[in-house]
């Protein structure tokens, strides 16, 4: 679990942008302890609900560790199109998604282990996924190559830990890939003068390779730095680099900072677009106010470029982002129980839509959400 | 076979013969060119339209398709930044009216698309619509793809465009930098020059003198030039504005032309 900063769970239902914001790596020299855990989050806003949750457990049996999990999603939009879409409807979405994980993870020697997970789900992974496709099967509404859409995906990885300094320094490297069914695009189908006359899907699986490699080490008593970059190498896209860094110091007795940022870049296939470029940066201020209570001050900042932009064609693509997250959340803990809560409100303010991307303004348009989070921890 | 280069070169003639004229009749229209009389069927009342029923005005065309994203996205824009623009300036801003003529590339076969067709034109208040469904027309101004924009001179007498002369095209609309383009050419299209007012030379030999009438108000500055030789003009006397008629002496040594000029004028 990570205590200080319970959204990533919601990074499913984001936008691309924010899931960098928001992926943190696991804690490399987390004790492997017997645990079940389960999260819940929110994430509210006039015209958009989305909610997840996911529970899980693991156990260690000897020189290896289990952990089992599953999770769920819903969410609720209100889908609007813009003015200019005349043949588009105000609708209400709903959907919902399943998946499953397992992880296993062996020491193999004295300071390595070997890591493997794999994890499956079957429903939209994005409220942007599940507003683009209603949007298609608005706008192609009849054509008879248009077909409902059942995003699903299986992801598996493989990675080897090496403790080089005991109790002080760990590398980790990781390399996994995933398979997506996604929601498609279409592409118009012509007849000889150019008239439509059906619409053929486009690419709807998605492959991707993912490589990392991550250094934690303990500094000083007070301070434990975590760096990691990763690759992402995905279908028709050039390879996305992800570097994020991370420090924890402990000011106190009891007063915690956490602080971590990143950057992430991925070259379009046409130079002449640029690149996606995106950064963020955050802290965390935990406070222990008492015996068994936390308080948590939390706060991000994200900003991207935007994705691919091409002008001369039809895009869904999303215009830059910036968002902004404050929080506050109080965690009790007792034992082997903890229990933690949080809120506070999260802000997104797109760019401009350009001509290409003109149907997609109320998707891409500024908004405030309420972001929440409930999760428990027991440890056995 | 034996090879018999007197037939190779008759097969030759005969296959240019045949298909060059088609190539010329059939090649793309560029700014510049003089864009032949056309008729399409108007959509709304069946009827056959010509390119000259819109004499007089700039001629704005659009291609659409229901179905295509950029048409849907352009056709407020142009609505808007083209339609209403001009209407409520009473033309561009020398006066010359505009007319935007829609042109509807998607076949009205199927009820589906016949219904999101007249929804599409309803939307955006375009009247008149044509129908170009086997992309006749539409393949002299692009090779494929919409929405196609083109702005045609309807005026036969401006100083500064062709009768029927193509002044712009393009496929897409990239942004609103397009409505830019468009009132660009727009814009600059002249007006026919004014007329002057017709003179009536009244020569009166027994008072020795020219006595000129015009019958229209007279641009400031008009001024009567005489020569002899129609090279040389001498600046006669500016005429004063209001005034219906002037006089002036007639020159006993030889013949004289007059006319009135307007300083600036085109």
């Amino acid at each position: 679990m990570n205590p200080s900063f319970p959204l990533p769970a919601l990074r499913r239902f984001m936008p691309t942008g924010l899931i960098l914001a928001l992926l943190h790596s696991p804690h490399l020299s987390a004790a492997e302890t017997s645990a079940f855990e389960t999260d819940f989050d929110l994430l509210h806003a006039s015209d958009i609900s989305l909610i997840q949750g996911a529970t899980g457990a693991g156990i260690s049996w000897g020189q290896t560790f289990l952990r089992a999990g599953i999770n769920g999603g819903w969410m609720g939009l209100d889908y609007q199109p813009v003015d200019a879409d005349i043949f588009g409807t105000p609708e209400r979405i709903e959907e919902s998604r399943v998946g499953a994980s397992l992880s296993i993870s062996r020491l193999l020697h004295e300071h390595w282990t070997v890591l493997a997970d794999a994890g499956a789900y079957d429903g939209f992974n994005a409220y942007r996924s599940a507003w683009v496709s209603t949007w298609y099967r608005q706008f192609f509404n009849g054509l008879p190559g248009l077909r409902e859409p059942d995003p699903r995906g299986l992801n598996g990885s493989l990675g080897l830990r090496w403790e080089y300094l005991p109790g002080l320094g760990v590398l980790q490297f990781e390399a996994g890939l995933a398979s997506d069914e996604i929601a498609p695009g279409y592409e118009e189908i012509l007849d000889e003068f150019g008239g439509l006359v059906d619409v053929a899907p486009l690419r709807s699986r998605l492959a991707t390779q993912v490589l990392r490699v991550a250094f934690e080490n303990v500094v000083t008593s007070r301070i434990r730095t975590r760096v990691s970059v990763r690759m992402n190498d995905q279908a028709e896209r050039l390879a996305r680099w992800t570097a994020t860094a991370e420090i924890n110091a402990s000011l106190s007795r009891t007063w915690v900072l956490r602080l971590d940022g990143g950057y992430a870049r991925e070259p379009f296939r046409e130079p002449a677009q640029g690149s996606f470029e995106g950064h963020w940066f955050g802290g965390a201020l935990e406070w222990q106010m008492a015996d068994s209570w936390q308080l948590i001050l939390r706060g991000r900042h994200y900003r991207d470029s935007g994705e691919i932009e091409n002008t001369l064609s039809f895009s869904t693509a999303a215009p830059g982002l910036d968002a902004e997250e404050l929080g506050i959340g109080l965690r009790w803990s007792s034992g082997s129980h903890t229990l933690q809560i949080g809120a506070g409100p999260y802000r997104t303010r797109y760019g401009p839509v350009t001509f290409n991307t003109t149907f997609f303004g109320n998707l891409y348009r500024d908004r405030t959400f309420v972001a929440a989070q409930l999760s428990y921890r027991w440890e056995f | 076979m034996k090879h018999n280069p007197f037939r190779h070169l008759l097969a030759s003639l005969l296959f240019f013969s045949s298909t060059v004229p088609t190539a010329l009749a059939q090649s793309r229209y560029v700014p510049g060119d003089i864009v032949q009389n056309f008729s399409l069927i108007n959509r709304a009342t069946g009827q056959p339209m010509q390119l000259t029923d819109f004499a007089g005005h700039i001629v704005f065309l659009e291609w659409f398709a229901h179905w295509c994203p950029f048409c849907i996205a352009a056709a407020p824009q142009v609505e808007e930044g083209i339609i209403e623009y001009y209407r409520e300036r009473n033309g561009n801003p020398h006066g010359v009216p505009v007319q935007h003529v829609a042109i509807n590339l998607q076949s009205d076969a199927a009820a589906r698309d016949r219904t999101a067709t007249t929804t599409f034109i309803e939307r955006y208040h375009f009247d008149p619509v044509l129908q170009d469904t086997t992309r006749t027309l539409a393949n002299r101004f692009a090779s494929s793809g919409q929405p196609i924009f083109a702005i045609i001179n309807g005026l036969t007498n401006s100083p500064n465009a062709r009768p029927w002369e193509l002044l712009f095209s393009r496929l897409g609309f990239g942004s609103t930098q397009s409505l830019n383009d468009f009132r660009a050419v727009i814009d600059q299209v002249l007006p026919p020059p004014p007329q002057l007012p017709q003179l009536v030379l009244n020569p009166n030999p027994v008072a020795g003198q020219f006595d000129f009438q015009w019958s229209t108000p007279l641009p400031p500055g008009t001024r009567i030039e005489s020569s002899t030789n129609l090279l040389v003009w001498i600046p006669g006397p500016t005429l004063p504005e209001g005034t219906l008629q002037w006089s002036l002496p007639l020159d006993p040594t030889g013949v004289q032309f007059h006319r009135l000029f307007t300083p600036g004028a085109p």
